[in-house]
């Protein structure tokens, strides 16, 4: 019964986590003038405010707490090569967000050419766990990682379109229009792929739930 | 605020924000050199791609010449039906390489109603604001006659508009943009098609709704296609996203 008994101890973090999205456009569209302008503190605080949300949308694509972090630090690595091209006032954060699945899909690229990781001696490594708190191993997870391990498995069986609507949409917090100006497409085609994977991803956990 | 779906709502906005890691020493070591940088500027690039294209435009006229039935048609016909296909090739250019004011990225939304409608308008516009001044305008009689004409036209656009598409692409390799750039490609192919069939207006003295709807404003339609198809291929490394 992984969903029965899960939700109270995620609504603390639900509550605390809401912040206003124009809000944040708003303040990164300020830092990165700053930080285009060679302020390198402005840097910190635009890494501040949508480090967090990147992180929460790298692992979701990659379901493993390391790979994204290592996404992470590649994408504002671009971000600073490339940010001769931002535009003076416009909001960075969906530009990020390109920049990061980008990133993430030379990752996915990469590995596919090296599907199976070697130790020195040769021997095969196994899978790194989809942990999200970067807990030790070996250790229980907390009971909401369990749940948010199992979410993030049933995610990665959506198709692809579904499954970025879905990100963006349920667990990003972008509204249809901020994530169809990410993903390059209208948002009514959003709303209905982020419907749809929400119905399969529902359909799948419940199966999960009964299963177990 | 329970039931599966209350607690999958819950599941997924907690998995929103995570507690990210400092940004790595390297990071800090690139980032406190950075110095100010120039910005893009997408209005000059914009200004660039339509003097290159229009320069194309007018090499061509010069070679080919205008139109043989010119003086049999009115004036004003002319000069409207060239400014009406000269707006149809600004707008989806503008809506393809000019993100919205406050946003970095180019409006996938507006593109694809470029896209569609500028080739649906000039086809309309085609038929049912066409003159034709016979016999100093040529209408096919047969249908080998009308198909040689067409496919003079179809490739002869075809060829003008490779340099504006090929400029197009080239500014938008300089533009970070979105995942899925097919409705942006259709737009900016559709805006070379529109080029085609503004050189196809001031040159072909061929008529008839066929010939002008297929073989003239059909050059919208078919950029649109080529543009839809060829362009999310040739920005898979596009520099400005960045991903190179």
């Amino acid at each position: 019964m992984i969903l029965a008994s899960m939700g109270d101890e995620l609504c603390a973090d639900v509550a605390e986590r809401d912040t206003p999205a124009r809000t944040m456009g708003d303040d990164a569209a300020a830092l990165m003038e700053r930080y285009c302008d060679g302020d390198a503190s402005a840097f910190r605080g635009l890494y501040a405010v949508a480090a967090p949300r990147l992180l929460g949308y790298l692992v979701c694509l990659t379901r493993d707490r390391a790979t994204a972090e290592e996404l992470l630090q590649q994408t504002f690595i671009k971000l600073h090569q490339a940010r001769a091209s931002y535009l003076r006032g416009a909001d960075p954060i969906p530009w990020l967000y390109t920049i990061a699945h980008r990133t993430c899909l030379d990752e996915l690229r990469r590995a596919k050419r090296s599907p199976v990781k070697l130790s020195r001696e040769g021997a095969v490594l196994p899978e790194a766990s989809a942990t999200l708190q970067g807990g030790a191993e070996g250790t229980e997870p907390r009971f909401a990682e369990a749940t948010i391990a199992v979410v993030l498995e049933a995610l990665e069986r959506l198709p692809e379109i579904h499954r970025v609507a879905v990100v963006l949409t349920k667990i990003q917090g972008k509204t249809a229009a901020e994530a169809a100006e990410i993903l390059g497409t209208t948002p009514g085609a959003v709303k209905l792929r982020a419907h749809r994977g929400y119905v399969m991803l529902r359909e799948m956990l419940s199966e999960m739930e009964d299963g177990s | 605020m329970s039931g599966p779906a209350s607690k999958l709502d819950r599941a997924l906005q907690a998995m929103g924000d995570l507690p990210a890691p400092p940004p790595s020493a390297a990071l800090e070591a690139i980032v406190s050199t950075a110095a100010p940088v120039a910005r893009r500027r997408p209005g000059r690039t914009l200004a660039w791609v339509v003097v290159g294209s229009l320069a194309v435009l007018v090499v061509h006229l010069h070679g080919f010449g205008l139109r043989r039935d010119l003086s049999a048609l009115p004036t004003w016909w002319f000069w409207s039906m060239a400014a009406a296909w000269l707006a149809a090739y600004l707008t989806p250019l503008v809506v393809a390489l000019l993100p919205r004011r406050g946003s970095m990225l180019v409006s996938a939304r507006a593109a694809r109603a470029v896209a569609v409608g500028i080739p649906i308008l000039g086809i309309a516009m085609t038929l049912w604001l066409r003159i034709d001044a016979p016999p100093a305008t040529v209408i096919p009689d047969t249908v080998h006659a009308a198909i040689s004409r067409a496919e003079w036209c179809l490739v002869t656009g075809l060829e003008m508009s490779a340099i504006p598409f090929a400029l197009g692409i080239l500014a938008l390799r300089r533009a970070p943009q979105p995942l899925n750039v097919r409705w942006i490609g259709a737009a900016l192919g559709a805006a070379s098609g529109t080029l085609s069939a503004l050189m196809l207006h001031a040159h072909c003295w061929f008529g008839g709704a066929f010939h002008t709807a297929v073989s003239h404003a059909g050059q919208a339609v078919l950029g649109a296609a080529i543009g839809a198809l060829l362009v999310p291929r040739l920005m898979s490394r596009n520099p400005g996203a960045p991903d190179a």
